[in-house]
């Protein structure tokens, strides 16, 4: 037991003076006013930071859902112009916001280009050519897609960036009473993934050691994952064993250490999140400009 | 030939145990890295060749179906391919990708439903390689549906639409079917599944 004492973190010199007088038998531990755990930013955001990992997925789909019912370039813009603005009063800048959501405009250039060649055809033909078809209709709509899938997956993004999943699962929990048994089992399998990065270099190692993986790249790195995926499966199973050892699983109610609440500020998140897609659908009326998204045109 | 019979000795049961949902978790995990690396490889073929070559995008799509039948053959419970489907589709959206909760999560909800009725149509009973393509199949279903929902500029049912349909069927058949019975086979193999049902149908009967 004297090892424990050794390896426990010494922040004080009072403490180390104090080991040195304890006895082997003595377990030295840091008083836990000395404890010090950096809080971990959950996102860049002082706003997004403060609200519940689950208020955020709400949030996400409050703003996003009801922007599928219309495709018309006033909505999406006055979405996308808005985020950015509330964005921006969050604390993240829209020169940031769009270098985290890079991969969101590539495929909004990739929405637009297919519905500009291939969109609801409508209005004057400006080119036709096999199954493409270039109207009036579709290059309109193109531009609005490129607009709505930026107004779409933009805020979304950012806000699941930095999300904690032990938050997020604590909340599925408490707040959205899903199965405990499927959201912790879920969650030690995420925590698993830290793992998997030493696992495939210690894989990497081993077969070198070997004598295997020398051939063809792509063939060893097919190999590598599969045992790598292998490896997973025969630690998951013995996870579970050491879960159900400790009672997890069992009929019993499980009590919650960390407790998962909605304060105000969350409830001020959905009023702004149901706000944008509000306010964007309004202008899109008002202007005259609605479009619904189903309709044969 | 082996055989799908399962062991009368060791009746299928459909209730979930902790090691069914830690072992269909970390498959997901697992899924859920591949479908996110494959976001990132996919960017810019897809914006490039989609508009050029229609039924491209559809053909990628196996690469994003494969987690919920591969969850689901090896754990064989009900709302396996469901569970794994949106865990993995949960991590390629916090990993960050182009798509934003709609694109990663809601798509990987439809298409965890679609999975899940391939194996579900047969009450739970039939797991092989042909429930297994039929839940491919259909994941690629939940996708073109969630594609053409969330882009209205296309029609449905449009050549565009009918060409993506039958593309990414394919390609749930071929990555989401077959590819994931081999490498179920493969895992098997190895005995590291000796504790699921899916691991003892092995021995000839």
């Amino acid at each position: 037991m004297s090892d424990v004492s050794t390896s426990l973190p010494s922040s004080t010199a009072a403490l180390s003076a104090a080991r040195s007088a304890a006895s082997p038998e003595t377990v030295v531990v840091t008083a836990r006013s000395v404890r010090v755990e950096p809080a971990h930013s959950s996102s860049e955001s002082w706003f997004i930071q403060r609200i519940n990992p689950v208020s955020r997925f709400i949030g996400a789909l409050l703003m996003s859902l009801p922007m599928f019912i219309t495709l018309d370039v006033v909505s999406a813009c006055t979405a996308l112009g808005l985020e950015l603005v509330l964005l921006w009063i969050g604390g993240i800048n829209p020169l940031r916001v769009l270098r985290r959501t890079w991969p969101v405009w590539i495929a909004a250039v990739g929405g637009f280009l297919t519905v500009f060649l291939y969109g609801k055809a409508s209005g004057d033909v400006y080119f036709h050519w096999g199954i493409i078809d270039i109207t009036q209709g579709s290059v309109s709509l193109s531009i609005a897609t490129f607009a709505r899938v930026g107004a779409v997956a933009m805020p979304s993004v950012i806000l699941a960036l930095g999300l904690d999943p032990t938050d997020l699962a604590d909340g599925l929990v408490q707040l959205l009473h899903l199965s405990p048994r499927f959201v912790y089992g879920g969650l030690a399998g995420l925590r698993m993934m830290t793992l998997l990065k030493e696992d495939w270099h210690a894989l990497g190692l081993s077969r070198r050691s070997r004598g295997l993986g020398d051939g063809g790249r792509v063939r060893a790195v097919a190999t590598q994952s599969f045992n790598l995926l292998v490896l997973s499966i025969r630690r998951a199973t013995k996870l579970a064993t050491a879960m159900e050892a400790r009672g997890f699983g069992g009929d019993t109610d499980r009590s919650a250490a960390r407790v998962s609440k909605v304060h105000a500020v969350d409830w001020i998140f959905y009023a702004i999140a149901l706000a944008i897609p509000v306010v964007a659908l309004s202008a899109a009326v008002v202007t005259g400009n609605w479009h619904f998204a189903f309709g044969s045109v | 030939m082996v055989s799908n019979i399962i062991d009368k000795h060791l009746p299928h049961s459909n209730k979930w145990r902790v090691i069914d949902i830690v072992v269909a978790s970390i498959i997901a995990v697992a899924s859920g890295v591949i479908f996110w690396a494959w976001d990132l490889v996919s960017t810019a073929p897809l914006a490039l060749f989609a508009p050029v070559a229609p039924g491209f995008e559809g053909l990628l799509n196996g690469f994003w179906l494969f987690g919920g039948p591969l969850a689901a053959i090896i754990v064989r419970k009900p709302g396996a391919a469901f569970y794994a489907e949106i865990l993995a589709a949960f991590l390629e959206l916090t990993f960050g990708n182009q798509w934003g909760i709609g694109g990663s999560l809601i798509v990987g909800i439809v298409q965890g439903l679609f999975a899940e009725i391939g194996f579900a149509i047969f009450a739970y009973k039939v797991w092989n390689i042909g429930s297994t393509m039929l839940s491919g199949a259909l994941a690629g279903v939940g996708c073109w549906l969630y594609y053409f929902f969330t882009n209205p500029g296309l029609g449905f049912l449009g050549q565009y639409g009918v060409i993506y349909l039958l593309t990414s069927i394919v390609s749930g058949v071929v990555l989401s079917g077959i590819v994931v019975w081999l490498l179920y086979k493969a895992i098997a193999a190895t005995g590291v599944l000796d504790r699921f049902e899916s691991g003892r149908t092995q021995v000839e009967v």
